[in-house]
């Protein structure tokens, strides 16, 4: 016997069994965000300090215009579909993978430039020496922040190296680091020496760095490895899947719109994840 | 024409009537990969998944049995099987004594192997798989590949687990709860491995869940309207629908755990934390108390998905062997819908010595003695069931009206841990051990033993044997009670959980009317690890009686043994692939046992006219 | 759900968040002065009308479509 409604829904529910599936996952998936959203307030509320600012406000919003029109396009290949033009819903599904490909390179290209981008904070002796040798210190001497009591420098470093530590710094036998700091503003200061002793602790942009960026990571981690999955799908559907549409093209129109319902989904997470980490 | 059948149930049972299919599509014999392995068919999914948990649950109980040795003589060689120890883990079995790290792996991981590797894949992945779509006239889970990934990610997970034992430095060993900042601190690795293997777990629940509850809504036979439903798929699909809502923000409180662990964050690390005299190099500002509450959001629901499958197949073993239906059919269905949803809403009366304060406090003690009262209904319907019943008292009847009693004490034990005044004094004591192991084990494993002797005859064509499961349940019922009883008194006198050498230290305090325990109360160590091994004899019956039976015992001589009515019962032994010979449609309730004027006592449900 | 109603629904959140992005950014701009901060409170205001012109449209032409 086949197993009824896979394609025909079910006269009591309307629905299609792979429809009440994926409406099932959406499901399970806001309670996994949502705790997610909820340690995010927890360790908000719980901070005494918050980084503000953080994040490259030009490139959340590229990544936020270029997935709301992924959306859009995913749903004009479905209409597409519906109206059994197969030549125009194949060039939605691919404009779709692509707005998601793009949107996962710029996401790549922000974790880089927060992989190599530094904060050192400084012990007692390191912050009176660099006041005595460096007169402009005010320019990039930063007040105490997610270290209570501790000032700290933020900058990069020569060759701009990944996600160094101070702990890797003491076993590779590193004695002094060359820190370009920044001032606000943008930009560079002069480039200022730091010897390792005077170093308290010293991560890039890292989860390690802070519950901001832990939190940051976790979310939008969490958030980039569902789009690869919906890229994965839509990829097959788009590709070797797309042969069903010759022998089943309902059940095919079917599939799209599960995938479809799914990368909805996942651009509404983006779109409470970016005013979370990139506005306030 | 090609008649073979397309499962691959246990195919020694030659004697019994056999499936045959004539339906439509292709014949192809699959390769043994396909049938055996990689099976999409939800019957010998269900058998995967029920083989697999009694392996873990064996496992499990071994492991219990290891740390019984310890509690009762502590630091002494474990006979037997201290060398085979030593010559596996090497230093932490040292002599063939178990060290106190060895202990608390040992205890971590026979919670988590009993509660997510033994019971839950038996009772949901092994029983629900097999007989939900069975009981809703159905040809197999809505989605039948996905339920043989779930199985399979399930297997890995449990590997994951089994494997962390043999890593330096050994398994998880801070609870089965793993809460920070403890987990995160050992500077083992077996700690990665649980959370890698709770993420894979948490995977495998969540596909079958979607699969189970799409089912139940999707592919009930034409007639099954909902309150045509047998109890057994109510109790399922509540069970999956909280599996479904409650089980991801354990697995976000699993990724951030492991963030913390490998990576480095401070989720749940709190700020000026100081481990071994040296203030922790991370940056702080975490919440400890944050990880309880995303872990006991889902291990409150948890617990329910432990008894409520149970309850289900207490319904229907009970309703056959007293011949007459369930009393309260109506009630019990919509308290099993109230359990599910007040359970998402008390999960704090776990956390009641973490400083919460009256307010928040008081709601979670009243949302805590709100949800017995379903609770309370459902077992006095039960027993209320069994009034004029023509009983028939077999092996599973003599499991399921055991479950009973004993869940009945198991949850009035309950009530002293549910109210923060008595709670102070109990938390964390052998009195929640004994509490929660009076309604899982003989609770919700007498349900699966009642469900393995009950449903054994249509899986395989044979019976087990009665004597041999007599003796199984009488013996196991005594040494469950000899068991854990006594961990009540324990609790009482105050000793506490997860103590590697049974509160021997406390026996020897100082002044024992301020702090300590009376010797008695540890020396009762030594009688529950004699009852446990007396538990562990009483097992093996169950073990060679499951196997001998396949082959030696009785054959059944139709289709429906127990004369029951619901629509499992109404398929050929065992079913064949597509489960129903002829398409099903449904006349009546699930249990018309004992209708006055009518000539058989039990009408099936695919009956369209009763027999007069 | 039917699909249909699901973008309604997303575009809607959509549109919001462009109000929001808007309001902010205007915000910002008259507490600092910065006149970046202007452009983009005028182009996240244009994508509003934008969305909310889409939207409409997509409900008149899937209006045939079940």
């Amino acid at each position: 016997m086949e197993i009824p409604y896979t394609v025909t829904p079910r006269r009591e529910t309307g629905l299609y069994n792979g429809k009440l599936g994926i409406w099932m996952f959406l499901a399970s998936e806001v309670m996994l965000f949502g705790a997610l959203f909820s340690s995010y307030a927890a360790l908000r509320t719980g901070a005494d300090f918050w980084p503000t600012r953080m994040m490259s406000l030009a490139m959340g919003t590229m990544n936020t215009a270029i997935l709301i029109s992924s959306s859009i396009l995913v749903v004009m290949g479905w209409t597409a579909l519906k109206l059994k033009q197969f030549e125009k819903f194949k060039l939605y599904q691919g404009l779709t993978l692509l707005c998601a490909i793009v949107f996962l390179c710029i996401k790549g290209i922000e974790y880089r430039q927060k992989f190599i981008h530094y904060e050192v904070w400084l012990t007692d002796q390191g912050v009176s020496r660099l006041m005595e040798q460096h007169p402009h210190h005010e320019q990039w001497l930063k007040s105490p922040g997610v270290f209570p009591g501790r000032l700290s420098v933020t900058g990069h470093l020569e060759g701009n190296p990944w996600l160094l530590t101070h702990k890797k710094l003491k076993a590779k036998g590193v004695q002094e680091i060359t820190l370009y700091p920044d001032v606000a503003g943008g930009g560079h200061a002069e480039p200022v020496k730091i010897s390792v002793n005077e170093i308290f602790r010293m991560t890039a942009y890292a989860p390690a760095h802070s519950s901001y960026f832990a939190i940051y990571y976790a979310l939008t981690g969490l958030h980039a490895l569902h789009v690869i999955g919906g890229i994965i799908v839509m990829s097959y559907l788009w590709g070797p899947g797309r042969r069903m549409w010759l022998t089943e093209p309902e059940r095919f129109t079917n599939r799209i719109e599960c995938s479809v319902v799914y990368w909805h989904f996942v651009d509404f997470v983006w779109l409470i994840v970016f005013p979370l980490f990139y506005l306030f | 024409m090609d008649m073979q059948s397309e499962t691959a149930t246990l195919e020694h049972a030659h004697s019994a009537p056999h499936g045959h299919e004539a339906h439509a599509g292709h014949h192809a014999p699959l390769s043994f990969w396909r049938r055996y392995i990689f099976s999409v068919d939800h019957k010998v999914v269900g058998i995967q998944y029920g083989i697999t948990a009694l392996v873990f649950m064996l496992i499990g109980f071994f492991l219990m049995l290891l740390m019984r040795w310890q509690l009762a003589y502590p630091g002494q060689p474990i006979p037997v099987f201290g060398p085979m120890l030593e010559a596996v883990l090497g230093d932490v079995a040292r002599g063939g004594r178990m060290t106190p790290d060895l202990y608390n792996s040992f205890g971590a991981m026979h919670g988590t192997i009993m509660v997510f590797l033994a019971v839950v894949p038996m009772i949901v992945g092994a029983l629900g798989n097999y007989l939900v779509p069975l009981q809703i006239g159905a040809p197999d889970m809505a989605f039948p590949r996905l339920n043989m990934m779930s199985y399979h990610i399930y297997l890995w997970g449990g590997l994951v687990m089994m494997v962390s034992f043999f890593i330096p430095g050994g398994a998880a060993q801070s609870g089965w709860t793993s809460y920070s900042p403890l987990a995160v601190v050992v500077p083992t690795m077996g700690q990665t491995f649980w959370l890698i293997g709770m993420v894979l777990l948490i995977t495998s629940s969540l596909l079958g869940s979607i699969n189970i509850i799409t089912t139940i809504i999707q592919l009930r036979a034409p007639g099954l309207t909902w309150m045509r439903l047998p109890f057994f798929v109510w109790a399922q699909l509540v069970t999956n629908f909280l599996l479904l809502l409650a089980f991801p923000p354990l697995e976000a409180a699993g990724i951030m755990q492991l963030m913390d662990k490998v990576l480095g964050t401070s989720f749940f690390m709190p700020t000026g934390l100081v481990v071994g005299g040296q203030p922790l190099d991370v940056s702080g500002g975490g919440s400890p108390l944050l990880y309880q509450h995303l872990f006991w959001f889902l291990a409150h629901p948890e617990v329910y998905v432990l008894i409520l499958p149970a309850m289900g197949v207490l319904a229907e073993v009970i309703s056959t062997n007293t011949r007459k239906a369930i009393w309260g059919y109506r009630l019990m269905v919509y308290s099993s819908l109230a359990l599910g949803f007040l359970s998402m809403i008390v999960w704090a009366h776990h956390m009641y010595l973490t400083g919460m304060g009256t307010r928040l406090s008081t709601f979670f003690q009243t949302t805590t003695m709100i949800i017995s009262i379903p609770s309370v209904i459902i077992i006095t319907c039960f027993f209320v069931s069994l009034w004029g019943g023509s009983i028939r008292f077999n092996t599973p009847m003599l499991f399921a009206l055991a479950f009973l009693p004993m869940f009945g004490i198991g949850g009035l034990t309950g009530l002293p841990l549910g109210f923060s005044f008595s709670d102070i004094h109990l938390h964390d004591s052998y009195y929640v051990i004994g509490h929660f192991h009076y309604v899982v084990a003989p609770g919700t494993i007498f349900a699966i033993f009642a469900a393995v002797y009950h449903w054994y005859p249509k899986v395989t064509g044979r019976f087990m044997n009665e004597f041999w499961g007599r003796v199984h349940f009488v013996l196991s019922l005594i040494f469950m009670n000899l068991v854990f009883f006594p961990m009540f008194l324990q609790g009482i006198y105050g000793m506490s959980r997860r103590m590697s050498d049974g509160g021997a230290t406390y026996a020897q305090a100082d002044n024992l009317a301020v702090v300590g325990l009376p010797q008695w109360v540890v020396d009762l160590n030594i009688n529950i690890t004699h009852a446990a091994v007396g538990l562990m004899l009483a097992q093996i019956p169950f073990v060679i009686n499951f196997f001998w039976s396949l082959r030696h015992s009785a054959p059944v001589k139709s289709d429906n043994p127990w004369q029951a009515t619901t629509l499992e019962w109404q398929t050929p032994t065992p079913p064949g692939h597509g489960n129903f010979v002829e398409p099903v449609r449904v006349y009546r309730s699930a249990y018309e046992y004992s209708i006055p004027g009518r000539e058989t006592d039990f009408t099936p449900q695919n009956q369209p006219q009763p027999a007069r | 759900m039917p699909l249909k109603f699901l973008h309604i629904f997303f575009i809607t959140a959509a549109f919001l968040l462009t109000l929001g992005l808007a309001a902010w950014a205007f915000h910002i701009y008259l507490k600092t002065g910065e006149t970046s901060f202007a452009v983009y409170g005028g182009g996240s205001a244009v994508s509003g009308i934008v969305l909310f012109g889409y939207v409409i449209y997509f409900w008149r032409k899937m209006k045939g479509i079940q």
